[in-house]
Parts: structure tokens; C-alpha cells; sequence
């Protein structure tokens, strides 16, 4: 099997990257607060927004994931790359060579529908923007606690300097951990985190029913099982006019798109994105999530079965 | 078995490529799936998973009283009772009890897979027959358990039948899952009844009565520890509860928790088997063993209770948290070590292997806590997984 990406180049290219550019992937600044050109924020309010990147890394995810497959002879085409690793040594960000336009701009709408959501229902909040720091999650899932414990306290002292009170979060594993996890690393850290399930009046978006497309309903692991979102999730997905079926294995008891492993095996990953879509196609051709871990690993896996689709784009 | 990163990246990737477990594997937790939210949404399986889960802390706090009582108590029983400290220890046990020329049976043990206790006794000249149908099949196949309830659901209907054509010079269709249960039965039964030895595994060991606590549904276990003269049970330190009574709680969460909305047989073993039926003299055996033995493997145990590894030991073998593992639905027992495989499986091959064994594996976790969710113990196994991952060992 040709060269299948070891652990450490994957860490400690990750952590590298964190420390120069304050995010795992490498990309520079603007990529990540793009979404925000033109937007007002109120930044004397203790009230932020906070992205925490994962939905803008999105197309970067997918080209790293592609090079990854072509690296480790998962898909065809790997040859270049290897020749090129050989040159420069593995960097994750080597592999961001087909993003497209159309692609950011798709994962960047999210982020802006958020916004929307949040002034109609006239909350008033800051946004970090180029000195938003990614909250080190992946360190902590792959147990590089020295590294993220350093991260953490970089973000929970920007947080302070900012008089940030409380954070409104977008996606299940930012909430997770500034909520569960950083208290643990951070001496004194209370910020209040908010995701906006928790925060926003499903009742207040209310559409009409389209019910030509049925979507199977997706629960991402931590939104269901540690963050217990599941019935808001569906309450929102039904006031938006969403029309959704259950799978198989569901709210609770939901079964991982295999993202969170896509680093670190990515064959593997796909493998259980593959068994995840199966339950889902079951039940229609549309895929609703609301996770961008899973928007990117199911995207793929499922795209030549279903339509894969954020909460965050049905509004 | 060490192995590294690469290495077991390898094995992964190739088991994705392995047909017949997919199969087994994906019937096997289809079928699971569409059954465990019935039972465990139970009031009574409820209130048994409180009980139990707050007996097991108790457990782990106790460890090493509560086996050392259970030592006491089982002699007192008449009951010949070790505690061994290595695998080697365990097989040095069972040198003495088991004659080189004997026929041995045995039923389903995870202490038994690992000590390697079947080949080690075929190697010195024994017969030996798995008498539980998956294990049966999986000493045909040779290979070491997939999941530790149902040990050869990697093995689809169509394989067993090859297995099956193999052992019986005879042809099955994979779809004739009867023919196939009653050829085992018969062969089975036929051993059973000219063995010297049985071997079955515990459930649980009351530490005050000396008693021990089996579940089964195929009734394998009840003809292993009752037909052949001899009696062994292969156990372990932190399967020994207070009382008789926690032991039963903890069988029939293990057996509900691995599916079964009830369990076919529980068996309770205090004593060999005896009568007193002429005139109040004790007379043994009657119908069932003449000598019994119990065997308390440690193997990293104790060490393991007093580490970051500890909540581990909770865990009561239900496998529930293997069948929702999606690692292991695609990977089957790929994701593992020597015996124990995904999930708490993980945790197991830490604790029995070390943890320079289990920490290249901790990396295919997702940290999705679907097993946390399914867990009687309330163990948060993806944590403990989590902290593999952050261990210094090299």
C-alpha cells in the first residue's frame, strides 16, 4: 500500500499551522472572516459571534481529504503528490489545490444566514473578525493536550480583553468544547456559550411546508448526545418548512459521519460516511445536517446518492 | 501485540476490504439496531442500569477486597480457588487441574481467549471443543473473538457454512441455519458427554457466598459445568460483587444489554454438585461436577485500578458499545488487540496488553460517544479512550 500518511506529520502539521495562523489548516485570515465583508457588528457588546472556522475550512477539508485519498492510493492520481511531498515534507496546506469560488462562497452564506437570523431577532453582538483564534478542538480529540491547553488560553484571553461575556457558537464541536472543556484548561473561565439552537425563537422563522423533498434528518454526534439538541433541531428544521424523516439510527442513538477521523484515516472515515449515507438514502435524496464536520464528510460520501444540506442553508 | 501507528492504519484499511466480515459485521449490528432501543428503554432495565452502574463503582473501589474475600469464601464452598497474577500464572493453574490426555469443553470466556487457554492446552496433548456456537465457529476458523458477546459475528451465514463443509466433510446451504445448529448441537453434545473437564467463563462472583453467576440462552454452559467431572471456571478480580443478589442484577444487564429482552438461563454454582439424600451423609458428586475450581485472573487489573485506565474496569462485557461503534462496523475486529476489540475493547487491550499496545489504536476513535450512551456502567469510554491518545507512553 503506498504511503499511507503517518500521525505525527499530521499533528504536528496541524500544530504548526495553529501557531503561525492561529488555525489548523494554514489558510490565511481573510479566507476566514470573508464571510463578514460589508457586515456591521457592534463590538462594545459582551455578546460575540463566534465561528470558530469550520465552516469556511470546509472546501479546504474536502481538498485536503482528496489529497489525502490520492496520497494513500485511496483514489487514482497520487503520484504528483508524492513527489511533491518528498520535496517539501508533508504540510496539510499542500493540499489546497482545486478550491473554488463557488465552493467558499456556498460555506460562507451559512455564516451569513446566521447573521440574518440573529439581527431579525434583534440580538446585538461583536465579531472577532481577523482576530478570531480557532478553538483548538481537533489538538484536544487527538490528544495533544499540552498544545491545546496553549490554544485555549490564547482564545480565553482575547475573550477577556474583548469583555466577551458570552459567546453565540454555530457548530456542535466549538460549543462542546469552550463549554465542557475549556473551564478545565482555563483557570477562571466563564464565558457563557450560547449555540444558537439554544439561543434563537424557532417560531420566529416560520415558513411555509414544501413538501416535495423530504429530508432525512442527520444528527451530528456531539449536537445530539452531549449538547441534547436533537428535538430543538427538529423543531427549528419543521418551523424553517422542513419536511424530515428518521433514520435508522437517530437524536441519541445517531450514527457518526465519520468526520471527526478524516485526518487520521480517511479511508476509513469515508467507509462509515458511506454506511451513514445507505441509512439515510433510505429514506429520500436530500440529507439535512447541522455540523460542518459532517456537512464536509457526508457531503462527499453521499454525492452520488443524495443532496447534502446544513440547517443553516434552509433559511 | 505491539504494533504501530502504520501498521495498524494497514490492517484497518485492509479489513475495509474483507467482504464476508462486512457482512457478518453489518447483519449483526442491523439487527441490533433495530432492536436495543425496546429494551433499553425499559423502566425496569432503567432502574437495573442505575443499580448496576453505581454496584460497579463500588466494585472498582473494593477490588481487592471483595477477591480476596470471594478466594475465602469459595474454599470455604469446598470450591479449589486461585488468584492469578499473569497469564502464564493462569496456565500454570491449569497445568495442575488439567491432565495432558483429557478431553476438555468449553464454554464462551474473554479471560480464556486471553490467556490463550485452548491452544495451550492443545499444544500439550488435549482435546479441546468450544461449546458456544460462536466460539465453536471461531475455533474452526481459528481467529480470535470479533465482539465479546457474539464472537463470530464477522462470520456471515455463507462462511459458516464453508467452515461448517470443512469440519463435516459434508455440504450445508448458508441459508439452512438450522441444519447447521443441530450438526453443531449433535457433535457438541457427543463431546460434552465424554469430557473430563469443563471450562465456562463468569458472569459474576458474589464475594460473601462464593457464588458464581452465568447467563446464557444456548444452554452450553449449564452441560459444560455440570456433565464433565471436573469443573473450571476462568474469571477475573473485578468480576467479584458484595452479594449473590448484585451478581444477578449485573448478569441480567449484561444479558439485556447485549439484546435480549430476557435471558434463557441464569445459573447460580456455589458448590461441586452433591447429595445428602441418604440418610443427610453429603455424597459428591450427584449429577454434576465432583471437583470444582475458580481461577481469579489480575493480568493488569489491579495495576489498571489505580490508573487513568480505572473506569475500564467497570465495564461488565455486554458489548453494547461495540455494536453502535461505527469504527467497528466498518473495521469489525480489525480495531483491536490480541482479545478485546473497538470501543471499551480499547480500553480492555490497554489494560491486559499495556498501553504501548492499545495507544496506536486510540487514534481510529471517533470520540462520537455512541458508546457512552449505550453503556450500562456509564463508563465514558470515549474519554478514557481520549486519554490513551494524551498518554506519554511512547
Amino acid at each position: 500500500m503506498p504511503n499511507l500518511v503517518a500521525l505525527d506529520d499530521v499533528a504536528k502539521s496541524l500544530v504548526n499551522n495553529l501557531r503561525r495562523f492561529r488555525n489548523p489548516l494554514g489558510l490565511s485570515i481573510d479566507k476566514l472572516t470573508e464571510w463578514s465583508k460589508g457586515l456591521s457588528f457592534d463590538n462594545a457588546s459582551d455578546t460575540y459571534l463566534y465561528t470558530g472556522g469550520l465552516y469556511q475550512m470546509i472546501p479546504y477539508i474536502n481538498s485536503l481529504i482528496d489529497g489525502m485519498n490520492r496520497l494513500e492510493g485511496s483514489i487514482p492520481g497520487g503520484i504528483g503528490m508524492v513527489k511533491l511531498l518528498e520535496r517539501f515534507g508533508f504540510n496539510v496546506s499542500s493540499f489546497y489545490s482545486s478550491v473554488t469560488a463557488k465552493e467558499t462562497a456556498r460555506y460562507n452564506v451559512i455564516i451569513t444566514n446566521l447573521y440574518s437570523l440573529l439581527k431579525k431577532e434583534g440580538i446585538n453582538f461583536g465579531y472577532l473578525g481577523d482576530e478570531e483564534i480557532y478553538s483548538g478542538v481537533i489538538l484536544y480529540d487527538l490528544g495533544l493536550d499540552d498544545e491545546f491547553g496553549e490554544i485555549a488560553r490564547q482564545l480565553a484571553k482575547k475573550l477577556k480583553e474583548k469583555r466577551v461575556a458570552k459567546l453565540i457558537t454555530m457548530d456542535p464541536h466549538s460549543t462542546f468544547i469552550l463549554r465542557s472543556i475549556y473551564p478545565k484548561y482555563v483557570e477562571g473561565f466563564d464565558v457563557e456559550i450560547v449555540h444558537y439552537m439554544e439561543l434563537l425563537k424557532a417560531d420566529k422563522h416560520k415558513r411555509d411546508k414544501d413538501t416535495s423533498k423530504i429530508f432525512s434528518i442527520h444528527d451530528p454526534c456531539l449536537l445530539a448526545r452531549n449538547l441534547d439538541l436533537s428535538q430543538r433541531y427538529r423543531d427549528f428544521a419543521e418551523s424553517l418548512g422542513l419536511k424530515i424523516a428518521e433514520p435508522l439510527m437517530s437524536k441519541r442513538h445517531t450514527y457518526c459521519c465519520g468526520g471527526p477521523i478524516e485526518n487520521i484515516a480517511p479511508r476509513v472515515s469515508n467507509s462509515i460516511a458511506k454506511n451513514r449515507c445507505t441509512q439515510l438514502a433510505k429514506l429520500g435524496s436530500n440529507a439535512l445536517v447541522a455540523c460542518p464536520i459532517c456537512l464536509s464528510n457526508l457531503g462527499r460520501a453521499c454525492k452520488d446518492r443524495m443532496n447534502v444540506y446544513d440547517l443553516l442553508e434552509m433559511v | 501485540m505491539k504494533r504501530s501507528f502504520i501498521e495498524v492504519k494497514k490492517a484497518m484499511y485492509s479489513a475495509l476490504e474483507d467482504t464476508y466480515m462486512r457482512t457478518g459485521v453489518g447483519r449483526g449490528m442491523q439487527n441490533y439496531a433495530e432492536k436495543y432501543e425496546g429494551i433499553f428503554s425499559r423502566e425496569d432495565v432503567q432502574q437495573l442500569k442505575r443499580e448496576v452502574s453505581e454496584l460497579r463503582r463500588h466494585v472498582l473501589k473494593n477490588i481487592e477486597q471483595l477477591y480476596k474475600q470471594a478466594i475465602e469464601s469459595l474454599t470455604k464452598n469446598g470450591v479449589y480457588a486461585y488468584y492469578a497474577k499473569t497469564r502464564q500464572d493462569a496456565l500454570s493453574i491449569l497445568d495442575k487441574i488439567i491432565q495432558p490426555h483429557e478431553l476438555v469443553v468449553k464454554s464462551k470466556s474473554l479471560v480464556g481467549e486471553e490467556i490463550g487457554v485452548r491452544d495451550f492446552l492443545r499444544l500439550r496433548g488435549n482435546e479441546v471443543w468450544e461449546t458456544d456456537l460462536g466460539e465453536f465457529i471461531i475455533q474452526l476458523k481459528n481467529e480470535k473473538p470479533a465482539q465479546m458477546v457474539a464472537p463470530a459475528l464477522h462470520i456471515p451465514r455463507e462462511e459458516v457454512a464453508a467452515l461448517f463443509e470443512k469440519q463435516f466433510n459434508k455440504k450445508f446451504s448458508p441459508d439452512d441455519l438450522e441444519g447447521m445448529v443441530a450438526t453443531a448441537r449433535n457433535f457438541l453434545r457427543d463431546k460434552i458427554a465424554r469430557a473430563d473437564t469443563g471450562i465456562t467463563g463468569a458472569n459474576a462472583i458474589s464475594a460473601r457466598e462464593g457464588t458464581v453467576v452465568t447467563v446464557e440462552n444456548e444452554g452450553n454452559i449449564r452441560l459444560t459445568m455440570t456433565m464433565p467431572r471436573k469443573h473450571v471456571v476462568l474469571s477475573s478480580v473485578e468480576k467479584v460483587y458484595p452479594s449473590t443478589v448484585d451478581c444477578v442484577k449485573a448478569a441480567l444487564t449484561q444479558s439485556y444489554f447485549a439484546g435480549y429482552d430476557k435471558p434463557t438461563y441464569v445459573s447460580l454454582t456455589s458448590t461441586p454438585s452433591g447429595t445428602g439424600d441418604i440418610e443427610k451423609v453429603m455424597v459428591r458428586p450427584a449429577q454434576g461436577s465432583k471437583e470444582m475450581y475458580v481461577i481469579l485472573l489480575d493480568n493488569g487489573r489491579l495495576d489498571a485500578a489505580s490508573s487513568f485506565l480505572s473506569d475500564g474496569l467497570r465495564c461488565i462485557k455486554c458489548g453494547a458499545c461495540q455494536l453502535v461503534c461505527p469504527v467497528f462496523s466498518v473495521d469489525g475486529p480489525a480495531w483491536g488487540g490480541d482479545t478485546y476489540t473497538a470501543a471499551i475493547g480499547i480500553v480492555w487491550t490497554a489494560i491486559v496488553e499495556g498501553v504501548d499496545s492499545a495507544k496506536p489504536l486510540s487514534y481510529f476513535c471517533l470520540s462520537c460517544n455512541a458508546c457512552n450512551e449505550v453503556c450500562p456502567a456509564d463508563i465514558d469510554i470515549s474519554g478514557t479512550i481520549r486519554l490513551l491518545k494524551s498518554s506519554k507512553v511512547k
